[in-house]
Formats: C-alpha cells, structure tokens, sequence
C-alpha cells in the first residue's frame, strides 16, 4: 500500500497545490513542481469527464459523486467540496477507499489553515499553496496513514 | 452485484452496441451514448499516461507482451492495456472497462461496490472488496467476449466496426447479464 501524489484544484481548474512522495528513493518527494505540468492538467480532464459522466448516467434525484478510478497500475481517489475544491490522491490498486480519510482532510487540516487563514486568497488564480502550516499537516496526516507505506 | 448496462465499443471509439440489460441508470439519447463512448475511449488512454514514475508494478510493457504472446502463442489475459482505465467506482454504479486483443471495449456498468459503514471505519476493514468485484466482473467479460466472438464474428452478414444488430446475440446477452 503506498500513496504516490496528492493534488488539490480550484474551482477554476487550476492545480492549487502538488505534492510527490518518494518511496524508494530518500527524500522528501516535491511539493508544487506539477502544477503546471501535464501530468496535472490531463489529471483533472479524466477527472472532469469522468465527473460528468458519472452524473449523466444517475437515474436518482440525488448528486452521484466519483469516488475513485483506477486502472491496473494505480488507482486514483477524489473528493470534492461543495465550493468545489478538488482533492486528489494517486495510491496503489490495494488500497481501495480513502473517502473518509479525504474528507478529514479538508475538514480538518485545509479548512483550518488555507480556508481560515487570513493570509491565504479566496480566489487563488495563478498562486499556489506555499502556507507552511498547511503543508506540514498535510504531510503529517498524510504519513500517518496506515497506507501510507 | 447487478449489471445494468453493456456498451461495447468499436477500436476507433465508436459505440457499435448498447444494451441496458436491468433498469437502474438513466436512459440516454442516442447521440449522448455515442458522446459518452468518446469520453470512455480517450479517458482510457490518457489514463495510460498518467502513471505515477514510482509505481513499478506491472512489466506489462507492449514488447514483454508481445514477447509473451509469441513465444506461448496465446496471451496470458485477454485484456491487452492493462494500463488503461479499468475501473470507475461512484455512489451509484460501478463501470468496468475491458479491452481485447484487437482493441474492441466491452463496458459494462453495475451497481456499486457496498457502501463500508463509516461509523467503525478503517481502511482495511473493507479491503479487497474492490477486488472482489472485479474478479467477478472479469468472469462476466469472459463469458460476453466468448458470446461476441459466436454470435457477432461467425456472423457473415456482419462487417467489422458497424453497430451490431443481431437479435440473437441480444437475447444471449440478457440471459447472461440478468441471471
């Protein structure tokens, strides 16, 4: 069980924040390197169409929300929030479901230090996340995870 | 696990049959099929390409199983991009993509995966329930590839990439999925 990358969007496409974790090799993997890259931008299209499709084909009353896709290398969980902040973590196939812990996440440690952080912009246009507190406890929830490794 | 629906798609992308076998997602109009085929077939290769530079499972490249298919003379599992998008899990349904050898997809779409209960959650506690499902699903896709290779290949009236419209391959298709 491993968790390779986190990614958060804005509301306007935008990747707010990229986050790379390293396994094999030592370090500290990268924090904001891809958000202007492919690999970010082609992230979101499959997210966003499979979103949209994933809407079409709901026959109920109630929103039908993406949970994850995976394909037989990696598998990918989404979160979104109602101000329609995406939230992205690239795993493993053995690790199946990560909602909760996504949700926590924002809950906990976005709302708390980007959300309520006065520093921090509403609109976050071209900027990125660089608010250390964030990243910290993002790393810590994140490492502590029992799937992390 | 019920299916609900099977779409299956030409190598191009094109949708060549569509069949809702139990009700359960929302029916479409005709174009919106053919756009949701599109959406299926390019999400499954840039899917490929998303791949994570650390994530070293799967030798699978093309030329070891190339290699592999030459050297045996048959391919280890039919389904050719293992790399490709294979699974889509909502809070609704659950959609399954399987491509073969000559790059045809067979969609289907289920019902979920069980909701886990969130009040003792933990993410082991419902590990390989995914897994599960997707064995299961892979049987299923077996049996609808044997069905398509009788019943729409050995079809003389049948030309290759066009929508198929045998009625005996439909009734074949039902009584497989609504068992």
């Amino acid at each position: 069980m491993t968790i390779y990358s986190f990614y958060i969007f804005d509301r306007h496409c935008s990747c707010i924040y990229s986050r790379e974790y390293t396994h094999t090799t030592p370090g500290n993997g990268r924090t904001n390197v891809n958000n202007e890259s492919d690999v970010a931008k082609l992230l979101f299209g499959t997210l966003y169409s499979l979103k949209t499709l994933s809407l079409k084909l709901d026959d109920s009353q109630s929103l039908n929300s993406l949970r994850s896709f995976s394909t037989g290398a990696y598998r990918v969980h989404f979160f979104e929030s109602l101000s329609n902040f995406k939230f992205v973590l690239i795993t493993d196939l053995a690790v199946e479901t990560l909602q909760t812990q996504l949700q926590q996440l924002y809950g906990v440690v976005f709302v708390n230090n980007v959300i309520m952080n006065a520093l921090s912009p509403v609109e976050f246009g071209s900027a990125k996340i660089t608010n250390d507190s964030f990243v910290r406890l993002a790393d810590n929830f994140l490492r502590l995870l029992p799937v992390f490794e | 696990m019920r299916i609900f629906s099977l779409y299956i798609l030409n190598k191009a992308g094109g949708l060549v049959f569509q069949k809702d076998v139990n009700p359960g997602i929302a029916k479409l109009t005709a174009n919106d099929y053919l756009v949701l085929a599109g959406t299926l077939h390019s999400v499954h290769a840039i899917a490929t390409n998303l791949k994570p530079a650390e994530c070293r499972s799967l030798n699978e490249t093309a030329q070891t199983v190339n290699g592999q298919i030459l050297s045996s003379g048959k391919a280890s599992t039919p389904n050719v991009n293992n790399l490709g998008l294979q699974h889509v899990d909502t809070d609704y349904f659950s959609l399954y993509v399987f491509q073969t050898l000559t790059g045809i997809k067979f969609v289907l779409v289920t019902s979920p995966v069980a909701k886990q209960d969130h009040s003792h959650e933990s993410p082991l506690s419902t590990k390989g329930e995914l897994r599960k499902q997707y064995e299961l699903v892979e049987e299923y896709f077996k049996q609808l590839y044997v069905l398509y290779c009788d019943y729409v290949m050995k079809d003389p009236f049948y030309s290759t990439d066009m929508p198929i419209k045998s009625t005996l391959f439909e009734a074949k298709i039902k009584s497989v999925c609504e068992a």
